[in-house]
């Protein structure tokens, strides 16, 4: 049966893979060497569970979105990773990252972030450890997201500033890979997404399978089977999406809806839908599709959703992509923020704007009655308050 | 052929601080003494380099500087210029332009070799040796401070022949400077701990031009403590 796992070398199909300097060889090998042992080590999975059951507060429900499903005549179910603690699903990577790093002994803590939630959710758990932090921050996403970088200072992380480049999240990745390379031998680099040389992308999914593990046995007790018609999520590097996806990726009769920021329309020259605009290249130490100038210099994404505008896609999404086995469709600022606003009066449910992106696929695929379709709530929408306030001039 | 001295080699931003500074640039370090220059081809996210390169790449982008444009400026370079000269950019806009296409015309111009720090050497043998090797480039890889009597280290000994290595001051706080490439050096290597440039005091050249390049192992001193030049 094809698999749309990553192979020991860490590639998807022709996507993957540790495109990396020297100067980092040692430090990705200890982790490819140890990853995958000590997540089956029966003490880590004990630890893990039980810190995703009592201070995360999973299992998150799966809950059937009753009024939004009457509207678009379809069987609709929300898995509410907004209600994890830190409010978006990026915590169970962090979680399982800290244990990790604990496990291969290292004292200090370096993330990227871009929107801030990837930087709040390893400062929570750097602060639930007693670890030192520091968080990789572009210089413009400082100045435009103070609560989180507010957030992260109060959890006791230092946030530094990235100024290079164009000064925003891939910058940022770029320092904190430039830190890890001077610091190799104490310090562990807590990737945010399913991106960046193996075995990142393949570690970080399967922290964050914990999502389609709970969607399997929640849907069997509501609807009486584990698959459903097809899951349904956001995609910026693709970290709620691999978690989403990743029981089902095996399973053909699942379909698979990748939802990607158009931005201001794919054409506009304003978007960051990679799957439609970029081209096979290498970033952050993965072959990947990529939006890139004819010359190969990396591009600015843009999206009004702070945590899709990543230049490249994870490697996992780029070979669902290529092979046909994930379907893509494009969001634009607009139709998201309408469906943020669709969900809130529907279901009481404020998305964060990523998430609302999925919300707003049914103008452009249309649903059998009997169909069943599980959105991943990724996150909720306090952060993002001040944007819809702007937006719909509340 | 060989000499024992010890060299000078140099990195520029080509682009930087002008678009066509390149030649003008490339012909002041011969005549002031340079004995190797590496040509720096610009990109956007130098995630090896600090902040010295970080910043000439983004102004030599900012310029105008393309893969295109640079060969453009290197095409005569051959009737002024005579000390070898390698090409050290990333492998993303190597890839675009076509790594075949952009090895074909590094012979074409007379480059010696290419530095490129997110080419792995498993991919680069498996991938792209041969190519290099149809068009007479060196490939020079990185050797880090952390270079530990390793597999790696040794499986690079024995799958390359004809590449030159170094461990350079990459970044604040790695501060090893050092090419090497036969198997001799290398065992020497790997008792290496000083790091410093004396201990490569010995070693062999790359001939300058008017000689033909052998393509026996070679070794060079690469010394690029982030001049600003």
């Amino acid at each position: 049966m094809k698999s749309y796992h990553a192979n020991e070398k860490g590639y998807y199909g022709e996507f993957g893979g540790a495109f990396i300097p020297e100067m980092l060889y040692p430090n990705c090998e200890e982790l490819r060497q140890n990853y995958i042992r000590i997540m089956e080590e029966p003490s880590f999975k004990k630890e893990f569970d039980q810190l995703l059951k009592d201070y995360v507060g999973r299992p998150t429900p799966l809950y059937f979105a009753k009024r939004l499903s009457k509207k678009y005549g379809t069987k609709i179910y929300l898995k509410r990773e907004d209600l994890c603690h830190t409010g978006a699903h990026k915590v169970n990577n962090t979680i399982g990252q800290i244990l990790m790093a604990k496990k291969l002994g290292k004292n200090r803590i370096i993330a990227e972030t871009g929107a801030g939630q990837h930087g709040v959710a390893t400062a929570t758990v750097c602060a639930l450890m007693g670890i030192d932090c520091v968080v990789y921050m572009g210089e413009i996403d400082i100045a435009r997201q103070a609560p989180n970088v507010a957030r992260m200072k109060m959890l006791g992380a230092e946030v530094r500033p990235a100024l290079s480049g164009s000064r925003t999240l891939k910058d940022a990745t770029n320092e904190a890979i430039r830190d890890w390379i001077n610091n190799p031998v104490d310090t562990h680099y807590i990737i945010g997404s399913v991106v960046g040389p193996h075995p990142y992308p393949d570690m970080v999914a399967r922290f964050q399978s914990v999502i389609s593990e709970e969607i399997k046995w929640q849907l069997k007790e509501k609807e009486g089977r584990e698959n459903p018609d097809y899951v349904v999520a956001c995609v910026g590097g693709g970290s709620n999406a691999a978690g989403a996806y990743y029981h089902y990726l095996n399973t053909p009769e699942v379909g698979i809806i990748a939802v990607e920021a158009a931005g201001k329309g794919v054409n506009s020259g304003e978007s960051a839908a990679t799957s439609a605009l970029g081209k096979v290249g290498i970033i952050h130490g993965s072959k990947t599709l990529l939006m890139q100038t004819q010359d190969g210099q990396i591009t600015e994404p843009y999206s009004i959703s702070a945590g899709l505008d990543y230049p490249g896609v994870g490697p996992m999404h780029a070979h669902l992509f290529k092979s046909g086995r994930g379907e893509f469709i494009s969001i634009t600022d607009d139709e998201a923020m309408t469906a943020g606003l669709e969900i809130s009066q529907l279901e009481g449910i404020i998305p964060a704007i990523e998430t609302s992106h999925a919300f707003a696929i049914f103008n452009h695929k249309k649903f059998k009655e009997d169909d069943v379709i599980v959105i991943n709530l990724s996150g909720r929408g306090d952060k993002d308050l001040q944007t819809y306030i702007d937006y719909f001039k509340l | 052929m060989m000499e024992d001295k010890k060299l000078l080699s140099i990195y520029f931003t080509a682009g930087y601080p002008a678009l066509d500074d390149t030649v003008k640039i490339i012909q002041d370090l011969e005549k002031n003494g340079v004995d190797m220059i590496e040509i720096g081809l610009p990109f956007s996210d130098p995630l090896a380099d600090g902040p010295t390169i970080q910043k000439s790449s983004t102004a030599a982008l900012k310029n105008g500087m393309t893969t295109e444009i640079l060969f453009e400026q290197l095409k005569d370079i051959r009737k002024s210029v005579s000390i070898p000269l390698i090409i050290m950019g990333y492998f993303n806009p190597m890839l675009q332009y076509g790594v075949e296409a952009f090895c074909k015309k590094c012979q074409e111009i007379g480059i010696d070799g290419l530095i490129i720090p997110d080419l792995p050497v498993d991919v680069y043998h498996e991938e792209y040796q041969a190519i290099f090797e149809k068009y007479g480039l060196i490939n020079v890889f990185l050797i880090t401070p952390r270079l530990r009597k390793n597999v790696f280290g040794l499986s690079i000994a024995f799958r390359t022949d004809s590449s030159i290595w170094s461990v350079r001051p990459v970044l604040p706080g790695l501060n090893s400077v050092l090419v090497m490439s036969n198997k001799t050096i290398f065992n020497a290597l790997l008792h290496f701990r000083s790091r410093t440039l004396k201990l490569l005091a010995s070693v062999s050249v790359i001939p300058k031009r008017s000689i033909k390049p052998p393509r026996a192992p070679k070794v060079l001193l690469s010394v690029r403590p982030l001049l600003n030049i």
